[in-house]
């Protein structure tokens, strides 16, 4: 068990430019500014914090969290795993409200810089946890709600994490994360090397309709 | 709680000891009380051998959110049962302990202010056979506040409250010491405190300075260190013990364990401090204004912004009465960006139902912003409204010389812990002459402290009348303020601009008004903070009385002016080229110039529409993106505002091509995608009315219906609360069978929202505008 206060470095620029609804050509000098400014601003303004805790893949605990098929798969072949939470604190969010009463366009990057910043930082956290258990191997991350895991896992997934006391993530009643900036995740250790299983976007419920898979993107992990 | 003045000690941690007594994974601590009784017992008994006076009971979590097989009331009961038996015959206290309840409160989280008390109240019926209340493991001010009244109001017994701050000193919700104790430390508790977290040694410096801030008593509760890779805790009981006794000869009297704490770290504990003398403390009481995150300590010069007051402003008055809140935050935003510390809010006007709107504006902004309210009203049901669900200490705006008032009055400001301003005029109205100002001062500050409102949290408005009728009534004014700082040692304010009513360039007036007044020595000036010339009075004169930080900050506002960009020239664009980059005010100067030579609704259709549309087909093709996009639209809506006044001032009927109501469904606090599609709507020309984010079907429906709405847009995030969405759905169509209603959210789908019975699916930021387009026919 481990957890621990992160500084937010490096923010992928493709993930921002992605929520940005980007889709290639010039980006004009107000609008690098802007980000330029947001990404700054959300570096100084997040208090982010990640948890994560080993568990046995049969441990009791676990029985109402690893739900559905999709993670059974990913699971195949592990006896352990991780369960880990990162966010970036309520301050992001408070600069995020405040901007949309005077800024709304600049308000807007500053949300996909932060959910571009809480998904590097899941990102790092993974990467470090990949070196600290090899020479096992580590499966793709996956986060409740996705695929077939229900959402309802939050609630004993963020117990588990004591992530209200040791990181200040609460649930609504319906089980959404707050501060909004916040990531919940599973992972398989495993002494078999993993292919990439998660479940791409060919399974995901909003295949037809979803507008960042139409530009040519994915919600996922960035590639 | 405890002998007079020595130590007393506390118990250690309830959930370490029965998960070392086997207490199984998953199991809700608080049912042990119920299931296994003799687990909990046994723990308070081994606290009590090793020294403790206090005991918590086992009720940390035992709210209605958290429990599962049992009520609130029965595991309560059980556990003060529990305790009794653990106590027997010796002398030990039971304190009732109650820890956050697991959900979070608005604004960020969904759970209301008000739930949260009637949550907490239970807890405290069921708990009055304790001897004391603890609220302790806090992180949220607002969660405190609403414990803390459920406890006054609902039992007798004294209350102690601790809340858990982060290395950095604050809390998660970012709460510091400093809002902490200037917002509790007067609401009616017995003791104020620190615990979790943190281990003793990280706690020391947090003590310190705590002990200074309050002659409260201080309760101090640390963990047994921090937390090492396993799960268990760095700190052994010998050195616990150790950086206890530390803090404990900083003058605290109450001193426990936390996480991690067993009973042999309390027995060290009481072994090396129980019942010493606790130490004096030098104590220097802070005292201010404050939200949850911010707090101001009285004696400096602050600007309060006076704009949220409907004399005189007919865009504020019709938004009150609309109701519509983004836009009065929106002017709340705007004065602190020009620099207001403080902000005062006055909601009285004709047909606008005050309390309700005044408890609902203090909600709404600070929701969004750290600064302060002022609550600006002499009607005792606004302000009990707004004091309650106020998250911090607030100024009360105003009191008066009259019996009536101060009686009304004072006991809401004493009860609420807030400042209060006192005016000085009775009956026979604002007396001439600074004496008589000062003898009614001197009541108003008489009549306070019989109600145990100290000095400190005084501030006399001495009322500055205008000097084209009165023309000695500005040197009077400035002779009062002396008077009342120099012989009654309070704070003042003072409402700048009347000063001036009935003289051309009145700015000039208010400013030479405002620097005497500070010479005077005003503390509070009420002020347009977004007026330059006032904002430089107040900046300049802080410079020049050497005032802490003032050259810095004159320097940060004026120092870059020649910095910024060149402004973009009207001539160098079309309106089209203007929209397409976002310049709104080229948008405007365009609009004004066409404004002379083209009808109103021409400069719509042939201008700015298909200057949009061009920007629309540009972002669906990608060529520009979203921010772009947006800044377009906001761009166009600086134009439209241009054309609205023009309309109006015309006397003929507005423009609006149609009301369109807004809304993030209950449950979801997403309201980004819903913001973009108001902003959208509205650079078309459409007028819309947001109702904010977790909103209840009822309160859809009713607006709806008031309004004669034809268009309803729904969000909603996540597939958790979708069913909210169909239920919003549902009652619309139900109770207004032909309206419109789209959806949008990253969750929903063309299928998914025909399944729930929207009419229409809105995949971004630009469909909505083709369905308003399609519903209204323009
Ligand atoms: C960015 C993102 C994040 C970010 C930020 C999230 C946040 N809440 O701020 C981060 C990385 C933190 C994140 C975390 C999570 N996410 Co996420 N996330 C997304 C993503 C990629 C984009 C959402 C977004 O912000 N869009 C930008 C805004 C502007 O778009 P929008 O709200 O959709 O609005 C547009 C339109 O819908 C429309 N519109 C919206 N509202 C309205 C209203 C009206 C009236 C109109 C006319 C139009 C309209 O116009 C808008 C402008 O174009 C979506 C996937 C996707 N394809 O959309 C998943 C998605 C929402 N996330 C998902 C999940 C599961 C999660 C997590 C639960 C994962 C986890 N276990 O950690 C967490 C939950 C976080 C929490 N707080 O609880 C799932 C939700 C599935 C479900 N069962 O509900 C999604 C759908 C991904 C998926 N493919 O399954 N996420």
């Amino acid at each position: 068990m481990s957890h621990m206060n992160l500084r937010v470095e490096n923010i992928s620029r493709s993930e921002i430019l992605k929520y940005l609804h980007y889709a290639g050509g010039d980006i004009p000098a107000d609008m690098e500014a802007m980000i330029a400014r947001a990404t700054e601003e959300v570096k100084e303004s997040a208090r982010a914090k990640y948890r994560y805790v080993e568990k046995a893949k049969d441990a009791r605990e676990l029985e109402d969290i690893l739900l559905g098929r999709d993670i059974e798969l990913l699971l195949a072949s592990s006896d352990r795993v991780l369960l880990m939470a990162v966010t970036l604190g309520r301050e992001v969010e408070m600069l995020i409200r405040r901007q949309a009463f005077s800024n709304l366009a600049y308000s807007v990057v500053l949300d996909a810089v932060a959910s571009a910043a809480v998904e590097s930082l899941a990102e790092d956290i993974n990467r470090e946890l990949e070196g600290k258990y090899a020479p096992c191997h580590l499966t793709e991350r996956f986060s409740p709600g996705y695929g077939d895991m229900p959402m309802s896992v939050q609630g004993p997934l963020l117990r588990l994490l004591n992530a209200d006391k040791e990181l200040g993530i609460a649930t609504t009643a319906g089980h959404i994360m707050v501060p909004r900036k916040s990531i919940s995740a599973i992972l398989g250790i495993s002494r078999l090397p993993q292919s990439k299983r998660v479940p791409g976007c060919e399974g995901c419920r909003l295949y037809a309709d979803c507008e960042i898979r139409k530009r040519g993107g994915s919600c996922g992990k960035p590639k | 709680m405890g002998s007079q003045n020595k130590t007393v000690i506390l118990d250690g941690a309830m959930g370490t000891m029965l998960q070392r007594s086997g207490m199984k994974p998953g199991q809700i601590p608080e049912e042990l009380n119920i299931d296994r009784p003799g687990m909990v017992i046994d723990v308070h008994r081994k606290y009590i051998a090793a020294g403790a006076q206090v005991i918590y009971t086992c009720t940390f979590g035992a709210n209605r959110k958290k429990l599962r097989n049992y009520v609130v009331s029965q595991v309560v009961a059980k556990a003060i049962e529990n305790a009794r038996l653990a106590r027997g015959h010796q002398d030990i206290k039971i304190a009732l302990d109650i820890g956050p309840l697991g959900e979070m409160l608005e604004p960020l989280g969904t759970l209301k202010f008000e739930e949260a008390y009637e949550l907490f109240r239970e807890i405290i019926e069921a708990g009055r056979g304790a001897d004391a209340i603890v609220i302790e493991t806090m992180t949220d001010l607002y969660e405190v506040r609403a414990a803390v009244l459920a406890a006054r109001e609902n039992s007798s017994l004294p209350i102690f409250v601790t809340m858990s701050f982060e290395e950095d000193g604050r809390t998660f919700a970012g709460v510091s010491l400093e809002t902490f104790v200037n917002s509790i430390a007067g609401l009616g508790v017995a003791g104020i405190g620190i615990n979790c977290s943190l281990g003793p040694l990280q706690m020391y410096d947090m003590v310190k300075k705590l002990v200074e801030m309050t002659d409260l008593d201080i309760v101090i509760k640390p963990n047994a260190g921090m937390p090492r890779m396993d799960g268990s805790y760095d700190l052994a009981a010998p050195d616990f013990a150790a950086g206890m006794e530390k803090i404990q000869k900083l003058g605290v009297k109450y001193v426990g364990g936390c996480c991690g704490t067993d009973e042999a770290y309390i027995r060290l504990l009481a072994e090396r401090v129980r019942d010493q003398e606790v130490a004096p403390r030098n104590i220097r009481k802070i005292s201010g204004v404050s939200s949850a995150t911010r707090f101001l300590q009285s004696g400096g010069i602050r600007v309060v912004g006076e704009r949220l007051n409907p004399t005189g402003k007919k865009r504020y008055q019709q938004a009150l009465i609309d109701g519509d809140v983004s836009y009065i935050v929106g002017q709340a935003v705007e004065q602190v960006d020009g620099g207001a510390d403080i902000l005062d809010l006055n909601v009285g006007f004709p047909g606008v139902d005050e309390a309700g709107m005044l408890r609902r504006l203090v909600k709404e902004i600070q929701a969004v912003l750290d600064t302060p309210l002022q609550l600006d009203s002499t009607r005792v049901e606004a302000l009990e409204a707004a004091l309650r669900v106020y998250n911090g200490r607030a100024i009360v705006n105003s009191v008066n010389g009259e019996d009536d008032s101060l009686e009304g009055i004072l006991p809401l400001v004493k009860k609420y812990h807030a400042q209060v301003i006192g005016l000085t005029l009775d009956k026979r109205g604002i007396p001439d002459t600074a004496e008589e100002r000062l003898a009614i001062a001197e009541k108003i500050v008489r009549r306070a402290a019989d109600y145990g409102i100290p000095k400190e949290d005084i501030y006399i408005d001495c009322l500055a009348l205008t000097v084209s009728s009165q023309p000695e009534a500005a040197m009077e004014t400035l002779e009062a303020i002396r008077l009342v700082k120099k012989q009654l040692g309070v704070k003042t304010v003072l409402g700048v601009s009347n000063i001036s009513f009935g003289l051309p360039n009145r700015e000039a007036v208010n400013q030479s008004f405002l620097t005497l007044a500070l010479y005077e020595g005003l503390d509070l000036a009420i002020i347009n903070p977004n007026s330059r010339p006032m904002m430089e009075a107040i900046r300049s004169y802080k410079v020049l009385r050497n005032l802490d930080g003032a050259t810095e900050d004159f320097i940060r506002c004026y120092g870059n002016v020649e910095e910024k960009s060149v402004p973009e020239k009207t001539e160098d664009h079309t309106i089209a080229s203007a929209v397409a980059k976002g310049l709104d005010q080229v948008v405007k100067a365009k609009v004004r110039q066409l404004l002379g030579t083209m009808d109103e609704l021409a400069i719509v259709d042939r201008e700015l529409v298909p200057a949009l549309d061009q920007v629309g087909r540009d972002y669906e093709s990608g060529r520009i993106f979203l921010p772009q996009l947006i800044k377009a639209a906001g761009a166009a809506q600086a134009g439209f505002a241009l054309i609205r006044d023009s309309i109006s001032q015309k006397g003929r009927d507005s423009i609006s091509k149609g009301d369109v109501i807004v809304a993030t469904v209950k449950g979801d606090v997403h309201d980004i995608g819903k913001n973009i599609a108001k902003v959208m709507m509205e650079s078309y020309g459409y007028n819309v009315i947001d109702l904010g984010k977790d909103v209840e079907a009822a309160d859809v429906v009713r607006t709806a219906k008031e309004r004669n709405i034809r268009l309803v847009g729904l969000s909603a995030l996540m597939t958790t609360t979708l069913d909210n969405m169909r239920e919003t759905i549902a009652e619309l169509k139900k109770e207004i069978p032909d309206i419109c209603i789209m959806v949008g959210g990253a969750v929903l789908t063309e299928e998914y929202s025909r399944e729930i019975g929207a009419d229409y699916y809105v995949k971004d930021a630009r469909a909505d505008v083709e369905v308003a387009r399609k519903v209204f026919g323009c």
